[in-house]
């Protein structure tokens, strides 16, 4: 970012808050922690702002956001006996934003459900791919991988989800 | 930057089945409700601004704009987005100034007054990650004063502190008295001691709602003991006798299934 600016600040959370926000659900934070976990992750950008060059935050807080999902699902895993505090179903015992509508819940619980049964790798990189709409420059930047791996990752993601889709979809026409 | 010509994201591919289309559609619908955007900055500020807390403390030096010049880049911007969210910030010399008196990197000035203070949204309790890494800061001036730094150290510490009993206040009626405890563990770490009736007042709570009414009891005896003309006494006691007392939340007492 060179030198930061309050407004350019502001604008980069305007532009990029719910981005951030998204990728961290999708990646399995559940919604009562995903938006201290994306202050946080921002606040830890912003903090070394001026080491990234313009145009290129929006990988940084994508890698900054990875790193965060990374640390909680281990730290959830270590403190699993202890967490009797977690929403059951995450979609769908929240309380939905009014805009969203029944048609777009429901394909959000079984976007998350197919999500989930993919590695963290995969995941992130259809996600960043698919929803986010992020380059291979920049999903390379966020997940720390070669750009050359980029779409052999979001191939393999694409064909683990929609088989995973396939059976979860056959599952419940039975 | 492009994209790899060999693979069009499902959302703009002719093949894409209904199914994936929808899928792709529902999850770029979601995202944070308006409360929680409107947080985002001032709460993100706060936390900025306490990663920075020790370095703006000894940053300090002389006084006017030439000790403002001396700040990094990343203190400066911690303090200036202070200004804007909680009115109040840090000048070199170690004075507390008003928005109005403090000098901008960029933008217009400073809005005068102190703002309301944004509530943090109430589906955000403290989640069990490390805090943001200190950056080590610029080269900068000396302390002014120890009295001056610490009363800049107090200011910041309690834009944190109002942070920090948001979520506190928001884990409690979530549900999750274990995680507003961890946010006012948090709290009780810090210098500033100005909100701490209504801490207490939310400790006890939390600690009724964990089933530790043993601690919960010390905790308003000791209360009491301190400030034994507090109105918060008789609101404190009140939270212990059973009929006032927050019930526990994730087991119900009578069914032994979850409570809710």
């Amino acid at each position: 970012m060179g030198a930061v600016s309050e407004a350019r600040v502001e604008e980069l959370i305007a532009r990029e808050y719910a981005s951030v926000w998204r990728f961290l659900r999708r990646l399995g934070v559940p919604s009562s922690d995903v938006d201290d976990t994306a202050q946080r992750v921002f606040a830890r950008v912003l903090a070394k702002a001026h080491r990234i060059q313009p145009g290129s935050e929006r990988a940084y807080l994508m890698r900054a956001a990875f790193r965060a999902a990374l640390e909680q699902q281990r730290a959830r895993k270590r403190h699993a006996a202890r967490a009797i505090e977690l929403d059951v179903d995450e979609t769908l015992s929240t309380c939905p934003p009014p805009e969203q509508t029944l048609l777009d819940r429901e394909g959000l619980a079984l976007l998350d459900r197919a999500l989930a049964t993919l590695p963290e790798d995969l995941r992130a990189a259809l996600t960043l791919f698919e929803l986010e709409g992020l380059t291979f420059t920049e999903i390379a930047v966020a997940l720390e991988i070669p750009r050359g791996t980029v779409a052999s990752r979001v191939r393999r993601a694409r064909e683990r989800f929609t088989e995973t889709l396939r059976r979860l979809e056959a599952g419940a026409r039975r | 930057m492009t994209r790899s010509d060999h693979l069009v994201p499902w959302a703009r591919s002719e093949d894409t089945d209904e199914t994936l289309r929808r899928l792709v559609r529902a999850g770029r619908n979601d995202g944070p409700s308006a409360e929680s955007l409107r947080a985002a900055a001032p709460a993100i500020a706060a936390l900025l601004a306490a990663s920075a807390t020790t370095t703006i403390a000894t940053a300090i030096a002389g006084s006017g704009t030439a000790g403002a010049a001396a700040f990094g880049a990343k203190n400066s911007l911690a303090s200036v987005l202070l200004i804007k969210w909680f009115g109040y910030g840090v000048l070199a010399g170690g004075a507390v100034v008003a928005a109005a008196n403090v000098p901008r990197l960029t933008g217009p000035p400073p809005e005068a007054g102190v703002r309301p203070v944004v509530s943090v949204p109430r589906r955000s309790p403290e989640p069990p990650v490390p805090r943001p890494r200190r950056v080590p800061a610029e080269p900068v001036a000396a302390v002014a004063s120890s009295a001056a730094s610490s009363r800049a150290s107090s200011r910041l510490d309690l834009a944190r502190e109002i942070v920090l009993l948001d979520r506190a206040r928001a884990a409690l009626a979530a549900g999750a008295p274990r995680r507003a405890l961890e946010a006012l563990d948090e709290l009780s770490r810090l210098s500033a001691r100005a909100l701490a009736p209504e801490a207490t007042v939310l400790r006890v709570r939390a600690l009724l709602a964990v089933g530790s009414q043993g601690q919960a009891r010390a905790v308003v005896e000791d209360f009491a003991r301190r400030a034994p003309g507090s109105p918060q006494v008789g609101v404190l006691r009140g939270l212990l006798e059973p009929e006032d007392a927050v019930p526990p939340v994730e087991i119900d007492a009578g069914s032994g299934a979850e409570a809710k």
